[in-house]
C-alpha cells in the first residue's frame, strides 16, 4: 500500500505553512491561492480545518472527465496529466470537498499530486496535522493512541 | 522581475480617497524592508511643523521582504509613524495581517491624510475601496472585524481600532485577530485621527523568490531548529509559558511593584503569584500562532463570566503587582477590555498604576475618580478605570493624553509619580535592577516593547546565554543585569539585531532572543532577493535606519536631558523581591549614556553628527537635520525631563 496525505483535524492550528509550502512547491513563487491545500477558518485562533485532496478510490473527478486526463499513480496519487487536460472544470464541479481549484493565474486546474511522493505541506506541519504515511500504519497508530486512553479510563490496562 | 519584495509599496491619501503604488526597489538598498523603509517615508515626509494627529502625518505599515513567506516567525509587521508624543516610534503586530499585506502584492502600506467620515480601507490586491464605516464607528475591535468579514468576505485579515483609537486616547493601539496588536506607541489614536477605523485585506498575488530550491530546504531547516529548542519546545506544550509567567517574572525581579513606588511598599501587599494552574486548567482552550509559526505559544481563554479572549505576558504583568493585584482572573479581565476597546495593556497598566499612587498619598479622592477609590489592587477601581478610559467617559478623559499630561492637570506634585520618558509610559520592568533595561527605556521612549533584553534572557538560560555573551561581547559579566559595564554595548548591539529583524518581518521572540545569531536570517534573505547579504551588512543597515530614527527626534527638540528616567529610578532602590535594595546610580547611568552615543556616533548631546550621516551615505537626509541643528528650533511638543 503506497503512502497517503492523513489529516488530523484536530492537530491544526491554522498556521498557514502548508499554503506556502504548497505553492512554493508547485508554482515556483508564493501565493496561497494557488496552493493545492487550504486551511478553512472561521476566524477564532488556533482553529482550522485543511482541505485537500483526499485520493478517492472512487474519485468522482476521475469519472466525470471527459478526456481521460485523470488518472491514479503510484507516487501522485488522483492526479492530472496536463497535456490531455482542456480545462473544462467538470472535475472541478464534482469533486466533494472542493479540493480541485482553478488557478486564474496558470489557467488551469490543479489538484494535491502529493508533490510526486515527497508532499512539501506535511515535512512542514510541525504540529503534525498532516502526515504523509501508509493509512494502515496510520490506522494502527490512532488506535493504540485510543486504546491508551481507553485502558487509563476504564482500569482495563496497567502500564 | 522582483524577488523576495513584490515590488510595490501601496500609498493610501484618506484625504482626496486616492490610492497609487511606488515601486520599492529605490528603498531596498539602503533600508532593505519593513520598519526601515517606514522610517525613510516618515523622516522624509513628516515635517518639522507637522503635529501627531495632522493629516499630514504618515502611518506606515511594513512588513519585510520575509513576511509572508516560508521562512519562519514570519508572520510580523511593523507599524511606525509619528507618536502622539512627537517622536517617532515603531510597535510590532503579528497575526495574519502582514503576511496578508503581502500576498496582496504589497510591500508596505502607507497612509496619509485625514477622511472627512469615519472610513474603513478593503484592500484585495490592485483594487483599494474607501468604504463607509459609520455603522463601525462605537464598535469594539472584535465586533469590527466580525461585521467586516460579513461584508466582505471570509478570506479577509482585518486590523482595526476599538473606541479608544476613535477617541484619541493617546495610547489606543491597534488590534487585528483576538488580540494581536501594535501595543505601544499609540498608533490607534493615529488611526484614530485620520477617521480610519480598519484596514481589511486579502490577496492572490504572487511574492517571487530569487533562488526556491534553496530557500525551500533552508526554511525547513531553520523551521526544525526553532521547533527543537528547548524553550519553544516547552512553549509548545503549555504555552507561552504565561501559565507560570507572572509568578516567574516574581522570581526573576522583573516584576514592578506598584508605580515602582516604595514609600510603604511592600510585597506582603499583594500576595502570592499562585493559582496559574488553576486558571489554565479552568479557562484556557486551544493554543495558537501566528502566520508561519512553528510554535504554538498562545492560549485562547473561555472565562464564562467575562468573554473569549486572550492575554501574553506583558499583558499578565501589566495589571499584576503595579495594580498590587495577584487575582488572574482579574488581569484577564483587565486584558480582555483593553483588547475590546483598543487600549495598550502597559499604558492603560501604568495609568491605574498612578492613580492608586496618587490615592494613596492624597493627592486624589475618589472625588476625582467618579466616586471610585483607587485602592491598591481593588477590582473595581482596575476594572472601572480600564472602561472609562476605553469609552472616554468620567475620569478616563483626564488620561487621554497620557499620564504625564494628567499629572499636569492634577499638579499637587502629581508630576513625581508621572511614571513617563518623553511622554510615553513606561513598561512594567523594574528597570532599576535591570541596567540596560533602563538604557532602553530611557533611549526609547518606553515605545520599544521588547522587554527582550539579553539580561532577561540571561536570567533564563545562564549557561548558554552567558557563553554567546561572553563569546560576543568578551565577557560573561555583561549579561549580569546589576552590572553596569558592558550594558551599552550589548544593547547597542541587540537593538541593530532587533532591527535587523524589523526590516526583514521576523519574530522577536525567536531572532534574537532564542537565536541571537542571524546567520540564518542573512541566509534566508540572501535566498530569497538574489541579494547575497552577510549579517553585518544587515546591521549596518539597521545602524543607519536608528540614525534616522533619532534625526527625526533631534529635529523635534530631543536632547540628551530626554534621555533619563523618572527621577524616583535614581533616587530610590528596589522595595524588596529577588534584587531588593538594588539601584540605578546616576553617574553610571550617565556614563552607560556617553558609552552608547559613541557606539551609534551621536555626540555629547545625543545628536548623530555629520560624519555619521556620512557614513551611513546619509547625505540627503543630512540637510534636513543640520538645518534644523542650525536653525535651534525648539521643541516641537512639551516634553518630559527628570529637572
Amino acid at each position: 500500500m503506497t503512502k497517503l496525505l492523513m489529516v488530523e483535524y484536530e492537530k491544526c492550528v491554522g498556521c498557514g505553512t502548508c499554503e506556502i509550502a504548497c505553492s512554493i512547491g508547485h508554482e515556483g513563487a508564493i501565493n496561497p491561492a494557488q496552493s493545492r491545500i487550504g486551511i478553512v477558518k472561521w476566524g477564532m485562533p488556533g482553529e482550522g480545518i485543511p482541505v485537500t485532496c483526499a485520493h478517492c478510490e472512487e474519485a468522482p473527478c476521475q469519472a466525470i472527465c471527459p478526456v481521460n486526463a485523470i488518472s491514479r499513480k503510484d507516487s501522485s496519487g488522483v492526479s492530472i496529466e496536463y497535456d490531455r487536460c482542456i480545462g473544462c472544470r467538470m472535475c472541478l464541479a464534482v469533486c466533494p470537498f472542493g479540493a480541485i481549484s482553478f488557478d486564474s493565474i496558470g489557467k488551469r486546474v490543479t489538484k494535491c499530486d502529493l508533490c510526486d511522493g515527497d508532499p512539501l505541506c506535511a515535512r512542514f506541519c510541525v504540529y503534525g496535522a498532516l502526515q504523509y504515511a501508509d493509512p494502515r500504519e496510520h490506522g494502527a497508530m490512532k488506535r493504540r493512541q485510543a486504546a491508551a486512553r481507553l485502558g487509563t479510563a476504564t482500569g482495563a490496562a496497567t502500564w | 522581475m522582483s524577488f523576495g519584495w513584490t515590488g510595490d509599496i501601496l500609498r493610501v491619501d484618506l484625504s482626496s480617497k486616492r490610492s497609487w503604488t511606488e515601486p520599492t526597489e529605490p528603498y531596498t538598498r539602503s533600508f532593505i524592508g519593513g520598519r526601515g523603509i517606514n522610517v525613510k517615508i516618515v523622516y522624509d515626509e513628516v515635517g518639522d511643523t507637522v503635529t501627531p494627529y495632522d493629516p499630514e502625518n504618515r502611518i506606515c505599515f511594513g512588513p519585510g521582504p520575509l513576511t509572508g513567506t516560508l521562512a519562519p516567525c514570519s508572520g510580523r509587521m511593523k507599524v511606525t509613524a509619528m507618536a502622539p508624543n512627537g517622536l517617532m516610534a515603531s510597535s510590532g503586530i503579528g497575526g495574519f495581517i502582514g503576511a496578508k499585506i503581502r500576498h496582496a502584492g504589497y510591500d508596505n502600506l502607507v497612509i496619509q491624510g485625514k477622511s472627512d467620515e469615519p472610513v474603513y480601507l478593503y484592500i484585495n490586491d490592485g483594487s483599494v475601496e474607501f468604504r463607509d464605516a459609520s455603522h463601525l464607528w462605537g464598535k469594539d475591535t472584535q465586533d469590527t472585524q466580525q461585521v467586516i468579514k460579513e461584508e466582505v468576505g471570509n478570506s479577509v485579515e482585518t486590523m482595526c481600532v476599538g473606541r479608544a483609537g476613535e477617541n484619541l486616547v493617546s495610547f489606543a493601539c491597534i488590534v487585528t485577530g483576538l488580540g494581536s496588536a501594535a501595543g505601544r506607541g499609540g498608533f490607534g489614536a493615529i488611526m484614530g485621527s485620520k477617521n480610519l477605523k480598519a484596514v481589511a485585506v486579502t490577496g492572490s498575488r504572487q511574492i517571487r523568490v530569487s533562488n526556491a530550491d534553496q530557500f525551500v530546504p533552508a526554511c525547513e531547516r531553520a523551521q526544525k531548529d526553532i521547533r527543537e529548542l528547548p524553550a519553544m519546545q516547552k512553549t509548545a506544550k503549555e504555552g507561552l509559558g504565561e501559565l507560570y509567567s507572572v509568578a516567574a517574572f516574581y522570581d526573576a525581579g522583573q516584576l514592578t511593584l506598584g508605580n515602582w513606588e516604595v514609600e510603604d511598599a511592600s510585597w506582603d501587599e499583594v500576595g502570592r503569584f499562585d493559582g496559574a494552574e488553576e486558571f489554565y486548567k479552568q479557562y484556557a482552550g486551544r493554543q495558537y500562532g501566528c502566520f508561519a509559526c512553528p510554535v504554538d505559544h498562545y492560549h485562547v481563554f473561555h472565562v464564562p463570566e467575562i468573554g473569549t479572549g486572550t492575554t501574553k505576558c506583558t499583558g499578565w504583568m501589566s495589571f499584576a503587582g503595579n495594580v498590587w493585584n495577584n487575582d488572574r482572573k482579574l488581569m484577564f479581565h483587565a486584558n480582555y477590555l483593553c483588547n475590546r476597546y483598543g487600549l495598550d495593556v502597559t499604558a492603560t497598566g501604568v495609568a491605574i498604576s498612578f492613580l492608586m499612587e496618587l490615592y494613596h498619598k492624597g493627592i486624589i479622592t475618589e472625588k476625582d475618580t467618579d466616586g471610585i477609590p483607587m485602592r491598591r489592587g481593588d477590582e473595581e477601581a482596575i476594572i472601572t478605570a480600564v472602561h472609562e478610559m476605553g469609552k472616554l467617559e468620567g475620569f478616563g478623559k483626564l488620561l487621554r493624553d497620557g499620564v504625564w499630561q494628567a499629572a499636569k492637570t492634577i499638579g499637587k506634585g502629581a508630576e513625581e509619580c508621572a511614571m513617563v520618558v518623553k511622554g510615553a509610559e513606561l513598561e512594567p520592568y523594574e528597570i532599576r535592577a535591570f541596567k540596560s533595561e533602563a538604557l532602553i527605556a530611557a533611549i526609547a521612549a518606553g515605545t520599544l516593547a521588547e522587554g527582550l533584553s539579553v539580561e532577561f534572557a540571561y536570567l533564563g538560560d545562564p549557561a548558554s546565554v552567558g557563553e554567546w555573551v561572553e563569546a560576543t561581547y568578551g565577557s560573561k559579566e555583561y549579561a549580569v543585569p546589576s552590572v553596569h559595564e558592558g550594558k551599552a554595548l550589548i544593547f547597542y548591539d541587540y537593538e541593530n539585531r532587533l532591527m535587523v529583524a524589523d526590516m526583514l518581518g521576523l519574530c522577536h521572540w525567536i531572532f534574537p532572543r532564542r537565536i541571537p545569531s542571524f546567520e540564518i536570517p542573512a541566509k534566508l534573505f540572501s535566498l530569497a532577493t538574489g541579494r547575497e547579504t552577510s549579517w553585518e551588512q544587515l546591521s549596518f543597515a539597521a545602524q543607519r535606519a536608528k540614525a534616522l530614527e533619532r534625526a527625526f527626534d533631534v529635529r523635534r527638540g530631543i536632547t540628551r536631558a530626554d534621555d533619563t528616567l523618572p527621577k524616583r529610578m535614581f533616587d530610590t532602590s528596589v522595595p524588596g523581591g529577588r534584587f531588593d535594595g538594588e539601584r540605578l546610580d546616576r553617574q553610571m547611568f550617565d556614563k552607560m549614556l556617553d558609552e552608547y552615543y559613541a557606539l551609534r556616533g551621536w555626540d555629547e548631546q545625543g545628536i548623530p553628527t555629520e560624519e555619521t550621516f556620512k557614513r551611513y551615505g546619509l547625505t540627503s537626509e543630512w540637510r534636513t537635520l543640520g538645518e534644523a541643528i542650525a536653525d535651534k528650533k525648539k521643541p516641537a511638543k512639551e516634553i518630559v525631563t527628570d529637572d
